[in-house]
């Protein structure tokens, strides 16, 4: 278990938020779930945007950094930051996203 | 071999270049007295190790600290990805001018103990163990500086430098929401935060440091051909070491650099040594171009751009701040004395602004973080080494406020 654990998952959940928000999305719903494995994050949006789907497996770069999410993590969530979601990147192990009938799913995974 | 350059980042033949060259400057007996005097040196700012010892032991003094970082950071199993590169660079810069084998050590020792007392691994507190020695002139201030017995002065000075060490991890990680990560230094402004707390101490008890201003130009060519050598050894290994299409590293450049940005991630380990090389010889120019001499801090703080280049310093957006400095220099008819020269390199600390908001905003960034970075060594007495990383953070903050003020709605 890393330090601040509580307070980083709610800073991811801030982060997506706060980009989807920042796309101008107006139903955004997320779920948490914390096993012995792993926090998984549910977010499911309405839209018929299309591109949003592909804007974000194109911004979302997965690449869990135990060294530098220490150093970073109280950034998320903060204006600007969400645009290129580096600092989200760096807590996620892994995600998964589909898009069906006007709704968007995302999971991400952050491996204990 | 290919793996083995892209995972150490050329650290350690740098690092070893450095202590075999240090050996062949001068005759042996004049080395080793010289890196004494740097052990025992007060270290404060501006103490150019090269005055203090000469040559061979300064450059001793940084390839040795490179090499036993980065022997730490494999012996925790760590690759050295951006950040660990800028920090471990950023010790191989300041072991020009205030860190040694002593100092540094002392702050690892918090470090280390905070990581044992939260039941951690160091590992996942690396970044802030490599850059937090900026700090490390405390102990050394109190060990030899203070004027104390040395049977009291070392205990006091280890133990404030091993709590400093300590008490930075969480501080930093709290700070950096300050200045939003637009201060690559953001380490500099924790550690900022903690010497004014001391310093302030210091003049409560009327225990007086004197800053220094010690440093000599004498070995400006050797500095001058030994950091081209450097860049282009970056440069010529991406060169080759590159499978992306080149143009691939024009996306670098398009990045804001705002932290955390780390360019092995994002890109790869050969476009990154590319910009490493490129963005060192860009600030190079600028300083040759002014005609700026090289002493210890000098090709510190360029050793130091090297080291951010791999995390979130480009050429793009590295020029801006520097030619702020620098304008508002020529309209008020400012002497490009050393503390000036810093401030012009480290600068630099303030590029991811103008990489996200563009040129002009970059170069007035560089023009309000001048007067600040001259001023903020009232606040700490020259006991901190990053002092232009503290005061770029109240750049960043006062340049970013401003911009949101202006800005006049959230995207609907």
């Amino acid at each position: 278990m890393t330090l601040h654990e509580n307070m980083k998952n709610a800073k991811i959940i801030e982060e997506v938020f706060a980009y989807f928000l920042e796309k101008g999305l107006k139903e955004i719903q997320s779920s948490l779930l914390i096993n012995e494995k792993e926090t998984l994050f549910t977010i499911v949006i309405k839209t018929n945007n299309i591109k949003l789907f592909e804007q974000f497996k194109q911004d979302m770069v997965c690449n869990r950094d135990y060294e530098l999410e220490e150093y970073g993590w109280e950034l998320m969530g903060d204006e600007g930051s969400v645009c290129e979601l580096h600092t989200l990147g760096i807590l996620i192990n892994s995600y998964d996203c589909k898009y069906e009938n006007g709704v968007l799913e995302i999971f991400l995974h952050r491996k204990k | 071999m290919r793996k083995r350059l892209t995972q150490s980042m050329l650290i350690p033949y740098i690092s070893s270049a450095f202590i075999i060259l240090s050996l062949f400057l001068q005759p042996l007996s004049e080395f080793f007295n010289g890196y004494g005097r740097i052990l025992v040196s007060k270290s404060i700012l501006l103490t150019d190790y090269v005055a203090v010892g000469g040559m061979g032991p300064a450059l001793f003094n940084s390839g040795s600290l490179m090499l036993i970082t980065y022997f730490i950071i494999r012996k925790l199993d760590l690759r050295v990805t951006g950040s660990i590169f800028a920090g471990i660079m950023t010790i191989g810069g300041f072991a020009f001018f205030g860190k040694n084998i002593i100092n540094v050590l002392i702050i690892y020792l918090g470090v280390l103990l905070y990581a044992r007392y939260k039941k951690i691994k160091l590992k996942s507190v690396i970044v802030v163990f490599l850059f937090s020695t900026g700090l490390s002139p405390i102990s050394s201030v109190i060990m030899f500086g203070m004027g104390f017995p040395l049977f009291y002065s070392i205990p006091l000075g280890i133990f404030v430098g091993v709590i400093s060490g300590f008490l930075l991890v969480e501080l930093s990680s709290h700070v950096i929401a300050f200045h939003r990560g637009y201060n690559l230094y953001n380490v500099g402004f924790a550690s900022g935060i903690l010497t004014f707390v001391y310093f302030s101490i210091f003049k409560l008890l009327d225990l007086e440091i004197t800053t220094n201003l010690i440093y000599t130009n004498d070995q400006h060519i050797l500095f001058l051909y030994l950091f081209i050598i450097i860049c282009l050894t970056f440069l010529i290994t991406g060169l080759v070491l590159n499978k992306d299409p080149l143009k691939d590293y024009f996306k670098i450049l398009k990045l804001s650099g705002r932290a955390v940005t780390d360019f092995t991630r994002n890109k790869n380990e050969a476009l990154t040594m590319i910009n490493i090389g490129l963005t060192g010889l860009a600030a190079l120019s600028v300083l040759l171009i002014l005609g700026i001499h090289m002493n210890g801090p000098v090709i510190g703080g360029l050793i130091t751009i090297l080291g951010f280049s791999a995390f979130g310093k480009h050429v793009r957006n590295i020029i801006p701040p520097m030619l702020g400095v620098l304008i508002l220099c020529l309209i008020l008819d400012i002497e490009l004395s050393i503390l000036v020269v810093l401030a012009i390199i480290f600068s630099t600390a303030l590029a991811p602004i103008a990489g996200e908001h563009g040129v002009i905003v970059g170069i007035l960034t560089g023009m309000l973080h001048l007067p600040i970075a001259m001023s903020i060594g009232q606040l700490h007495g020259g006991v901190l080494l990053y002092s232009n990383g503290f005061a770029a953070a109240f750049t960043a903050v006062l340049v970013t406020t401003i911009i949101s003020s202006f800005k006049r709605r959230d995207k609907s």
